[in-house]
């Protein structure tokens, strides 16, 4: 078993195996090898490290992530399992923070499903939909408008 | 404590603000810091709503972005304005045009390359995705075809002494047939108004295609003309098959005259940015400036291309495609196969071009592949799927039953070469002398909505 400690305090004992998806665990289990000791998480809250860990846990018998050096590959993003789809209906703030905690923690897994998650929801979108979508001011002078219109239909000329 | 604060040199007084932040910061959330560094960033008091593409580090926000397509990042650009300076980023656009299997580095010198590089993209995507059956038929032709060209809606062929042109809209109607003399080459501008037609009789004439008068026309007793090329306002003719004359046909005057020395000239493509591109028959890629009438590069091919597309025979054509300004992108053709590179402009106009080859040409050729996969009986090629893939994956089936209704329907044999071949990015058109052309053309793409300003 494994003790991780989130930034503000709280511990969660989880076994190992569940551990390891984290490669920053990974690498810090076979550097100071078996210890009690809790492990300090200081960028992850308890909130999200508690997904985080219901993440890996639900994952915990999937196949080690094959290293893609395949990076150029254009990924789907329509591929997401149902049970992940809704493991990741959660608002936007935590959303945000899964993705921070899955980059620091180096889970490639997760970090992939934040980025297809979040690609889904501009996908298709007009320009107004995703701003309505992220709470997000046109902030472009008049010029500026006149000048991205102007480039648009010039490359439409071409 | 103010005291020993007091006491500090400016440097340690700073040092200790640093440490003191630097406290607070310790005991934010992620979020709350994101919500912060966005306040900080914030100039002139706009509402600072938490956003998450604007608070995530770039190389998270890459990730998403490589998961989009281009007409999708390009609704992320009109967002606002720094939603904008990343999804016009060179970066995003580069990581695009990988994935679209072209290999080419931006040149950063052109402020709006990856902006148009990014409209490009978005409007291939579009092509290929809504690529419906907008027209695929045929013409019976009893005779030997002297020249032909196609553009999205014009079909136009030279046989039995006669220029002849249909137009492509749902139908294929005969709208032209001048009695003349056997064209040697037609050329579309890409504006579709105009064409320029050039004949065995030692005459070059821009015809309007709206009433296919005679707009303009060159004349010679003496030179044999062969090659023209007509782009928007200038118009260009080979003659006596080293002279390659570029006219302001709308004034009537000659723009400039350009003499190939040691070889001939076996093809001229007109590109934006008053550039013209001459292909000669010892393997050199010559390109000028109109304006100034000047040499910019000489090029040698042979450094680019492959060496199976060296041992043909016959001289190669030259193809410019996707003149977008900054990069004029070449590609040379023939029977046997296909080599395509870039020409990129230096920093300063007179600085040397950066030429770099890239593989997959027929990426760029969306016709060309049609036309391949229509001729090739095995879909396996890989090459050809992963373009296919990469495009949509949906347009695999999409184009495919197309591209063979073509070689099954009509009236050519699967396994008979066409005698002369015209294509564009959307559209093929298929001649075979002494039996009749037949045309496959895709809905050309127009019609994206991309108009920010609502």
């Amino acid at each position: 078993m494994v003790v991780l400690q989130s930034s503000d305090g709280k511990a969660f004992t989880v076994e190992r195996g569940v551990a390891i998806q984290s490669v920053l665990i990974k690498n810090l289990l076979e550097d100071i090898g078996e210890s009690d000791e809790p492990i300090p998480l200081p960028n992850v809250t308890a909130k999200v490290l508690e997904k985080v860990i219901e993440y890996c846990e639900y994952h915990v018998d999937d196949p080690a992530p094959i290293q893609d050096d395949l990076d150029e590959i254009p990924k789907r993003s329509d591929d997401i399992e149902p049970r992940d789809e809704n493991f990741m209906k959660v608002d936007q703030e935590l959303l945000f923070e899964i993705l921070l905690a899955a980059n620091y923690m180096d889970i490639k897994p997760l970090l992939e499903l934040g980025c297809k998650t979040v690609a889904n929801m501009i996908r298709n979108k007009t320009a107004q939909e995703i701003r309505t979508m992220f709470n997000i001011v046109d902030d472009f002078s008049p010029e500026e408008r006149e000048q991205i219109k102007k480039e648009n239909e010039w490359a439409e000329d071409h | 404590m103010s005291d020993i604060f007091a006491r500090l040199s400016s440097a340690q007084r700073i040092k200790a603000q640093v440490f003191a932040v630097a406290d607070i910061i310790a005991g934010l959330t992620p979020y709350e810091i994101a919500v912060a560094r966005r306040e900080l960033l914030l100039v002139g008091g706009q509402s600072a709503a938490f956003d998450i593409l604007s608070c995530l580090p770039a190389e998270i926000v890459l990730k998403i972005y490589k998961l989009l397509s281009a007409s999708d990042i390009r609704e992320c650009s009109v967002v606002c304005k720094r939603w904008r300076t990343f999804a016009t980023s060179a970066a995003v656009a580069s990581d695009h045009l990988q994935k679209a299997m072209i290999r080419t580095n931006i040149p950063l010198a052109a402020k709006n390359t990856p902006v148009v590089a990014l409209q490009w993209l978005a409007e291939r995507e579009w092509r290929w995705r809504n690529a419906r059956p907008a027209f695929s038929g045929a013409i019976s032709v009893q005779s030997y075809i002297s020249a032909i060209a196609v553009s999205d809606t014009w079909m136009v062929l030279s046989s039995e002494r006669a220029l002849k042109a249909w137009r492509i809209n749902g139908t294929m109607r005969q709208c032209m047939n001048v009695r003349g003399n056997m064209a040697h080459h037609i050329s579309i501008c890409p504006s579709e108004a105009t064409m320029f037609v050039s004949t065995y009789l030692r005459q070059a004439r821009v015809y309007s295609l709206a009433n296919f008068e005679v707009l303009f026309e060159v004349s010679s007793v003496a030179d044999p003309m062969s090659y023209v090329d007509v782009y928007y306002e200038y118009s260009a003719v080979v003659r006596s098959r080293n002279v390659v004359e570029v006219y302001r046909w709308q004034e009537q005057t000659l723009a400039a005259r350009f003499v190939v020395l040691d070889s001939r000239v076996c093809g001229i493509k007109l590109c934006a940015n008053n550039i013209l591109a001459v292909a000669t028959t010892i393997w050199n890629l010559l390109i000028y400036d109109i304006e100034t009438a000047e040499l910019l590069q000489q090029i040698d091919v042979r450094e680019f291309i492959e060496t199976r597309f060296m041992t043909e025979a016959g001289p190669p054509r030259l193809k410019a495609l996707h003149r977008i300004p900054g990069v004029i992108r070449v590609a040379m053709y023939s029977a046997h196969g296909f080599c395509g590179f870039t020409v990129e402009p230096g920093r300063q106009k007179s600085s040397s071009f950066d030429i770099r080859r890239y593989e997959g040409s027929e990426s760029l050729l969306d016709a060309h592949l049609v036309f391949r996969l229509a001729m090739e009986s095995s879909l396996a090629a890989p090459a050809v799927k992963a373009i296919v893939s990469s495009a949509d994956e949906r347009s695999e089936q999409l184009i495919v039953p197309r591209a063979f209704s073509i070689a099954d329907g009509r009236m050519p044999p699967m396994d008979q070469e066409p005698d002369v071949v015209a294509m564009t990015d959307n559209a093929v058109a298929l001649g075979y002398n002494n039996i009749g052309v037949s045309v496959l053309r895709f809905s050309p793409a127009r019609s994206i909505s991309a108009d920010p300003v609502q």
